[in-house]
């Protein structure tokens, strides 16, 4: 919040357009003037980090953005179903996790469809094919993608965004000793991974 | 950097650091960006259900030789257990891939051989099963695969029979079963077969996907009628579920059977004292606020002979534990995460159990510093003193990571013996005689190994039974 103008923002104009009196973004959609400026301010302060987030999940960029976008989106669209607006965070986190999952699913079925119908498509480049990183980090990052959606969730919320195990079980809504288990099962497995891959 | 979970921290900060901008948010075209949301339930799927009144799956016994399977353990090569605490068969829920609907996998338990695997039906899942006490019994519940469905865990649940005919030529057969399928929007959080294998006992929080703190039910089901015979219920959610239900399929209670055939056993845990943020989340403790944290367990009994009604006025503590994360000793005390198991005939209530270890003059310098070393095991409590009655393992970690984990899966009717997993992370090792990971049974400081389930899954209860 700290790049937003907090004094505009709490007198209810658009932000970047100060005492204009312009339209908003998204004035005439259904979450109304309100929902606009607050999901704007929300997306400026988090979307580089749901991103982050997303693009540890898929490996791709471009999808992470679709995903997080998404997960805003949906926000601005439920913004006055919400009964606690202070948790918008918690909300768009787990949207970003639900949104993920269902991009890695859509892309398992892509996939094997490819693979059924002997369809050679284009292999889709992974980000770390397109940034400068360690070939270590490249094979870490295959197996927590190969990881099941539980234990991948449960790695990067703890061990990425360090987040209590009590905290991580409220975000992927399972015990906190289903967090436990499924954390030290991805570490296993991960070790498992990489060792049989060297 | 040598562990694991240092690497894929590394790795993750490495990708993430490649991020530094976001594209504007487009909110003008919400409407028409916004994607069609697939229907919870495929309408289709119940007139086929139910058209498929009956499936009758008969498996050819296969010696399956030399045949490798991913185990996430080291495997210890399987041998004949004479121990009659160990069931012949175990029915266990696996998800083979990544993305594939989770099959069952009926296997026999002291050799490891597979006798059957059975897909589910087209566009769905199995997600649990509960055992009788004939080991040939079992109830196993299905759900859609609705993949993409972000209220997956949610799912309405259909009920199977599973029936092992053993033999040389042993025969798997699932049945449909008249129990009603579960609204949507329930969690159905654990399931109990009755030992005669004629009732289901379900606990389900039937709006727990919109209202976490619903009331919950203990219900019992006919299973050749499918009629509810009894209902239970309370809105204190805590007592049984430990806190308000988040999770759809995940088991945070467990109920029991004991062996009079009418007495259901279940158990909650929960904490208190844990400091919160002005939202509720979590904050980290400070040594003063630590010294207020309790964990505590409770294990109640319900005589399903009596009257239905208030599901905590009509049952009884039995057993509880509080423990104190600050304890100054290396008791060895149960893990509060999870419930412990009840003996079939309620006089032993075994945990899995660990302690952080304090000892003075310990030579250290030999392990890698990663604390707190603990020692784990497998605890019996009598039920009628709630003292401690019987160590059924015990073994000091020398140098252990936080990802030791301790499972019990069975008692046995008495309690004297556990089938559980122990396991303590990648980097710890156990002293004796222990490489690592074990599963099998626990009984009296002796460790019988068992081949390791034919699963990918996880072991835990209602994931697979005896």
């Amino acid at each position: 919040m700290d790049s937003l103008d907090l004094n505009a923002y709490a007198a209810g104009r658009p932000l970047g357009a100060p005492g204009s009196g312009a339209r908003g973004p998204g004035e005439d959609e259904p979450g109304g003037r309100d929902a606009a400026f607050s999901v704007t301010a929300l997306y400026q302060a988090h979307a580089v980090g749901m991103i982050r987030l997303a693009v540890i999940m898929l490996g791709d960029r471009a999808a992470a953005e679709d995903v997080v976008q998404e997960a805003f989106l949906s926000l601005y669209r439920s913004w006055d179903r919400l009964s606690d607006t202070g948790k918008a965070v918690t909300y768009v986190r787990s949207s970003v996790l639900n949104g993920c999952r269902n991009a890695l699913r859509a892309r398992a079925r892509r996939e094997r469809r490819d693979r059924a119908t002997a369809w050679s498509g284009v292999p889709l480049e992974s980000v770390e094919a397109t940034v400068l990183i360690g070939e270590d980090h490249r094979r870490m990052l295959a197996a927590i993608r190969a990881l099941p959606d539980r234990q991948r969730e449960a790695l990067v919320l703890r061990f990425y965004l360090d987040m209590s195990e009590d905290e991580t079980a409220r975000a992927m809504r399972i015990s906190r000793g289903t967090v436990k288990s499924a954390t030290h099962r991805a570490i296993a497995a991960l070790g498992r991974m990489l060792e049989e891959g060297s | 950097m040598n562990t694991t979970e240092d690497r894929a921290r590394a790795a993750m900060r490495a990708i993430a650091g490649t991020v530094n901008d976001a594209p504007p948010l487009p909110l003008g075209r919400s409407h028409a960006g916004a994607r069609t949301r697939r229907p919870r339930w495929r309408p289709w799927i119940a007139p086929l259900a139910a058209a498929i009144a009956v499936i009758a799956i008969a498996v050819t016994l296969v010696v399956l030789r030399g045949t490798p399977h991913p185990r996430p353990v080291t495997p210890l090569p399987p041998r004949p257990v004479p121990s009659p605490t160990v069931p012949r068969y175990y029915v266990a829920v696996n998800q083979p891939g990544e993305y594939s609907p989770a099959s069952l996998v009926v296997a026999d338990s002291r050799t490891g051989v597979k006798l059957a695997t059975i897909e589910p039906l087209p566009g769905t899942t199995f997600t649990g099963v509960t055992g009788a006490a004939d080991d040939r019994t079992f109830v196993v519940e299905s759900q859609p695969d609705d993949l993409g469905e972000e209220n997956e865990p949610w799912q309405p649940r259909t009920w199977y029979l599973l029936r092992i005919a053993p033999g040389a030529t042993a025969t798997v057969e699932l049945h449909s079963l008249p129990i009603p399928r579960t609204p949507a929007g329930s969690g159905v959080d654990a399931i109990a077969l009755s030992p005669d294998g004629k009732e289901l006992a379900v606990a389900i929080q039937p709006d727990a996907v919109n209202r976490p703190g619903a009331p919950v039910y203990l219900r019992l089901y006919s299973v050749a009628t499918g009629a509810m015979l009894r209902s239970w219920s309370t809105t204190d959610v805590t007592a049984v579920f430990g806190g308000p239900k988040y999770s759809g399929p995940d088991r945070d209670t467990v109920i029991t059977w004991l062996d009079d055939g009418h007495t259901l056993a279940f158990g909650s845990s929960w904490t208190t004292g844990l400091p919160k943020q002005a939202d509720g989340s979590d904050v980290q403790p400070t040594a003063a606020q630590r010294k207020n944290i309790r964990h505590y367990v409770t294990i109640r009994t319900l005589n399903t002979a009596g009257p239905a009604g208030n599901l905590l006025a009509d049952s009884r503590v039995v057993w509880s534990a509080v423990s104190d994360p600050d304890e100054p000793s290396a008791r060895l005390s149960c893990q509060s995460e999870l419930i412990p198991l009840v003996a079939a005939d309620g006089k032993v209530v075994v945990c899995g159990a660990t302690a952080v270890l304090h000892s003075p003059g310990a030579k250290i310098t030999a392990c890698p510093a990663i604390p707190p070393w603990k020692d784990m095991g497998f605890l019996g409590y009598s039920t009628s003193t709630g003292k401690l009655a019987d160590v059924l393992a015990r073994y000091p970690v020398r140098c252990a990571t936080i990802n030791a984990a301790i499972y019990p899966l069975r008692v046995s009717d008495s309690g004297d013996a556990v089938l559980g997993y122990l396991d303590v992370g990648h980097s710890g090792t156990l002293s004796q005689t222990h490489p690592g990971a074990q599963f099998g049974v626990f009984s009296h400081g002796t460790f019988t190994p068992l081949p390791y389930p034919l699963i990918d899954t996880g072991l835990l209860i209602n994931y697979i039974a005896w």
